[in-house]
């Protein structure tokens, strides 16, 4: 069992990811500042993802966008999730550990799912992941 | 009571804002990478900003700006703060928990109060760290 990142309750971890022009009727996987997709889990460790914060630099007239975060790009089922929608520019959602850990070597990331009638597609996301690293 | 979050100290969250070409006397609202404002609290906590780092990509000429945690871009009054003067291209603040918490629903944000600062071409990176609580 890995013991180098040594907090009681697993290390907490805060990625930033953001994407412009945000497509509509598509999955969209945010990337870091400089393009990266995400934080490998390394060996010996789970990350568990607890809170996804989404958020729009301009309200959506339209549609849905769903945040969801994802392990190799594949979406999680019972991860946290945040959508935005007309009425909602900014959302968060939260998850209890264990829900749905991403396990070691896989890269943890996050996906938009944006509806056939999201709009505009000029509109810039950022989305806000916070998680633990528990030894696997 | 929220209790996903389990940890026994708040679960830690660090946040990192930037604004370009800073204002030489106004308060002005950083934003993320793609212009989010900040991050939502959720329903049952609070969030607890514990320290805040800004720092300049040129020297300070002349003036001041200080960094502060905002709820709903209002500025905090006791929340931690960094201010850049000629002395300080890199600044930081902290401060204990509860001291101005955040509630639930509001935006976690940064805003810089600046009099009269230049230049007004440096651009700035502030990390706001703090911890969710249940409320």
């Amino acid at each position: 069992m890995a013991n180098e990142l040594t907090y009681p309750d697993g290390l907490p971890v805060t990625l930033q990811f953001g994407g412009a022009n945000v497509a509509e009727n598509a999955t969209t996987a945010l990337t870091f500042v400089n393009g990266g997709l995400g934080l490998k889990v390394p060996t010996g460790y789970k990350f568990h993802p607890l809170l996804l914060h989404g958020e729009g630099n301009a309200d959506l007239s339209g549609g849905t966008a769903i945040f969801k975060v994802t392990a190799n790009t594949v979406a999680s089922i019972n991860g946290p999730t945040a959508t935005l929608s007309d009425t909602v520019q900014v959302a968060v959602g939260v998850q209890r550990p264990g829900a749905e850990p991403i396990t070691a070597g896989k890269i943890v990331g996050v996906s938009v799912v944006a509806d056939v009638n999201y709009a505009a597609n000029t509109i810039d996301l950022d989305a806000v992941l916070v998680g633990v690293l528990l030894p696997a | 009571m929220g209790n996903e979050l389990t940890y026994d100290f708040g679960m830690p969250v660090t946040l990192h804002y930037t604004i370009a070409n800073i204002a030489g006397t106004a308060t002005t609202a950083l934003k993320f990478a793609n212009g989010g404002l900040g991050l939502k609290v959720p329903t049952g906590y609070s969030f607890h900003p514990l320290l805040i780092s800004a720092e300049s990509n040129a020297a300070v000429q002349g003036g001041t700006a200080t960094f502060k945690a905002t709820a709903n871009t209002t500025v905090s009054i006791n929340g931690p703060s960094a201010a850049l003067t000629t002395a300080a291209q890199v600044a930081v603040g902290a401060q204990r928990v509860g001291a101005e918490p955040i509630g639930a629903g509001k935006i976690v944000g940064v805003s810089v109060v600046t009099a009269g600062f230049t230049p007004t071409t440096a651009d700035v990176d502030a990390i706001l760290t703090g911890v969710l609580l249940p409320a």
